[in-house]
């Protein structure tokens, strides 16, 4: 038990970066993770050690977001993202206008989408591994991401031919 | 079939490009999918595109202070020791349970019969349900013989309730100390691993009490007593999912 609190303890930063892309606002994402974190502890017991500790609790956030924050959302205005980031934090004021553009159109997304695109965005899974958190089938996973991507590709105007653009690597 | 070299000149399918932009393609494809790439600027648009979405989420997602806040420090350092201390009262419940036993009256009032009953209940799951290989000391094949004998044990009969229509297939039993007598303690597992344990000890006539909920730190449990027996279900469900599970059990005793 010592040591899978210390494994929990070097997962919580992973948990939040996933938190981030999922909760509408870092109050909302701190609660995600502590929610997530409880409901781990509860059914540590349940984890079975040959899968993967952050697919697991990856997939316990999913569940959390989708059983609560979903359920309000029809009540709530759409996303705003309007705490995008700390000026401090984010390179500079083009980095962060993009920033906020982008998670605006995903923000539109229908949900199953951007559950995928999300989650693939952040690298913390392999493509298996996020088919597993998510439990849906690898193929479902790799078509909603290119669904989910071409869709973005269209709300942010990138598929009408530009001249030149700039590469962000 | 695909030799190295097939597998080199494939034709590069669209999962491999979105692979590519995730840097997720194996490396024997990476030059196949960059030639590609050079002859597709279209496609070579689309996955700098991808690439870039990408990037911003992960300026979003890498925004998140690097200190975790100590409330979540906490709560895994708190809990992780609530977790032992759950386990080491049982370890005391089961050894001490022997020798101080009927002594432990002279001690002080005792805890009322349905909490004494949930903690136990509690300290069983504990202690037996992350066992892997011996969760039981009988099992569910010789649920006959475990009936007979924790019911010989426990001086009134014992049958082994059947939780298969709420999707618990029976685990198996085994023999437990309570109060210095003997208790017994029966497992069951749903389809996804998960699991739930009945508990019965003998109690004082005249303790009886209604069905109660408590819910601990790591998992909820149903009590109730009647006619000098204590029952206790337990597991790491929510009061609706065991609800049933207890009714049943309760149900199945009675007849």
């Amino acid at each position: 038990m010592f040591r899978s609190r210390d494994r929990l303890l070097a997962e919580i930063p992973h948990l939040r970066r996933y938190a981030r892309v999922l909760a509408r606002g870092e109050q909302d994402a701190e609660d995600l993770v502590q929610a997530c974190l409880e409901r781990a502890l509860r059914k540590f017991h349940l984890w079975q050690s040959e899968r993967k500790l952050r697919s697991w609790l990856f997939s316990i956030m999913h569940n959390i977001h989708v059983d609560g924050t979903r359920r309000l959302a029809c009540a709530r205005p759409p996303l705003s993202f309007d705490d995008v980031a700390e000026p401090s934090q984010m390179a500079d004021q083009e980095d962060r206008a993009e920033v906020a553009k982008v998670l605006e159109a995903v923000g539109r997304l229908p949900d199953d989408l951007r559950d995928v695109l999300v989650l693939v965005a952040i690298r913390e899974l392999s493509y298996a591994e996020a088919a597993e958190a998510l439990d849906i089938p690898l193929g479902t996973l790799m078509s909603r991401l290119n669904r989910a991507r071409e869709r973005l590709r269209a709300s942010l105007g990138m598929d009408r031919p530009r001249p030149a653009l700039r590469q962000v690597k | 079939m695909a030799t190295p070299d097939a597998s080199r000149t494939a034709p590069v399918t669209q999962d491999e490009l979105h692979a590519y932009a995730d840097d997720q393609l194996p490396d024997d494809r990476i030059a196949a999918v960059a030639a590609h790439l050079r002859d597709h600027p279209g496609d070579a648009q689309r996955v700098a595109d991808w690439r870039r979405i990408n990037a911003a989420l992960r300026r979003h997602a890498d925004a998140a202070p690097a200190e975790p806040p100590a409330a979540m420090v906490n709560l895994i350092e708190r809990r992780g020791e609530g977790r032992w201390r759950a386990i080491a009262a049982a370890i005391v419940w089961l050894g001490l349970g022997i020798g101080i036993g009927s002594l432990g009256q002279t001690f002080g009032p005792r805890p009322d019969a349905a909490r004494r009953i949930a903690e136990e209940t509690r300290g069983a799951y504990a202690v037996f349900s992350p066992e892997i290989l011996h969760p039981v000391e009988v099992g569910a094949a010789q649920a006959d013989h475990l009936s007979d004998w924790l019911g010989k044990r426990l001086g009134r009969p014992i049958p082994i309730p059947s939780l298969g229509d709420l999707g618990y297939a029976f685990v198996g039993g085994r023999l437990m100390v309570s109060e210095g007598a003997p208790a017994a303690l029966m497992m069951y597992e749903n389809a996804a691993g998960r699991r739930l344990v009945l508990y019965v000890a003998a109690s004082d006539p005249g303790d009886d009490s209604p069905m109660g909920f408590r819910r601990f730190d790591d998992i909820g449990v149903v009590t109730w007593v009647r006619d000098g027996t204590a029952y206790g279900v337990g597991g790491g469900f929510s009061e609706t999912d065991l609800m049933p599970a207890a009714r049943s059990v309760r149900a199945q005793f009675l007849t």
